[in-house]
């Protein structure tokens, strides 16, 4: 069972929903909500957010009929041979479409589908652990220290 | 859109006849119909909700349908009625 989607790149105007969707749900789907406050996660996470979004790469997944219609989103970023997923967005009403494993593809459709390279996360999220055997997922935190370290 | 597929993947395709109806809305309710839709989806995934797949893609068909027909030239003329 699929849906129709056409993947664009991310404008000026979705950066309001991928900002909220990104905070609100990450902060939901991992552990990190009972050991971070409130105020110490949205003023820490925003700032990580802009810094990766600055530097990586953003493709949505939208309705062909209506492009403002988003569906998910994929943030990634390659440095040389290293392929990065920084967090991947689908909204719930759209799940078990298979759209996060259609951006995932799409992003890295260049690569050879054989290779034995992982690709790294750096957030961890229930679904990242879930999808890390059949995407070959490594989730390294540290990246996000080599490649930002000098704000964080 | 795919149609609907078996346990195995496989497309079936349905021979099987059902109602369809003529129904005629006002351009202002389609609109606030098809909005009204978008924004069903959107609050759904504010509360991270789920409907099941085969509703999702019912109501994004018609959605599409009610997309189509505001765009397209398959209308009447009627009196308002308020």
């Amino acid at each position: 069972m699929t849906l129709d989607l056409v993947f664009r790149n991310c404008d000026e105007e979705d950066l309001g929903f991928i900002f909220k969707s990104w905070l609100v749900n990450f902060r939901a789907s991992n552990h990190l909500e009972q050991f971070i406050s409130h105020t110490i996660y949205f003023a820490n996470q925003t700032a990580l957010i802009k810094k990766i979004l600055e530097k990586s790469n953003c493709i949505l997944a939208t309705s062909p009929e209506d492009q403002r219609q988003i569906f998910g989103f994929i943030v990634y970023e390659r440095i040389k041979d290293i392929r990065m997923i920084h967090y991947v967005y689908v909204k719930s009403p759209f799940r078990r479409f298979g759209i996060a494993t259609q951006l995932k593809d799409f992003v890295f459709m260049d690569d050879d589908k054989d290779s034995i390279m992982p690709i790294f996360t750096t957030h961890h999220t229930r679904m990242a652990h879930l999808l890390s055997t059949k995407w070959n997922l490594i989730f390294n935190p540290y990246l996000l220290l080599d490649f930002y370290g000098e704000k964080f | 859109m795919s149609g609907i597929v078996d346990a195995s993947g496989e497309e079936i395709q349905s021979t099987e006849k059902v109602k369809a109806y003529k129904l005629y809305l006002t351009e202002k309710e389609m609109q606030n119909l098809a909005n009204g839709l978008t924004a069903f989806f959107n609050v759904m995934a504010n509360e991270n909700r789920q409907i099941s797949p085969e509703q999702t893609l019912v109501l994004i068909g018609c959605l599409k349908k009610m997309k189509d027909a505001i765009a397209g030239n398959d209308y009447k003329i009627v009196q308002e009625t308020i």
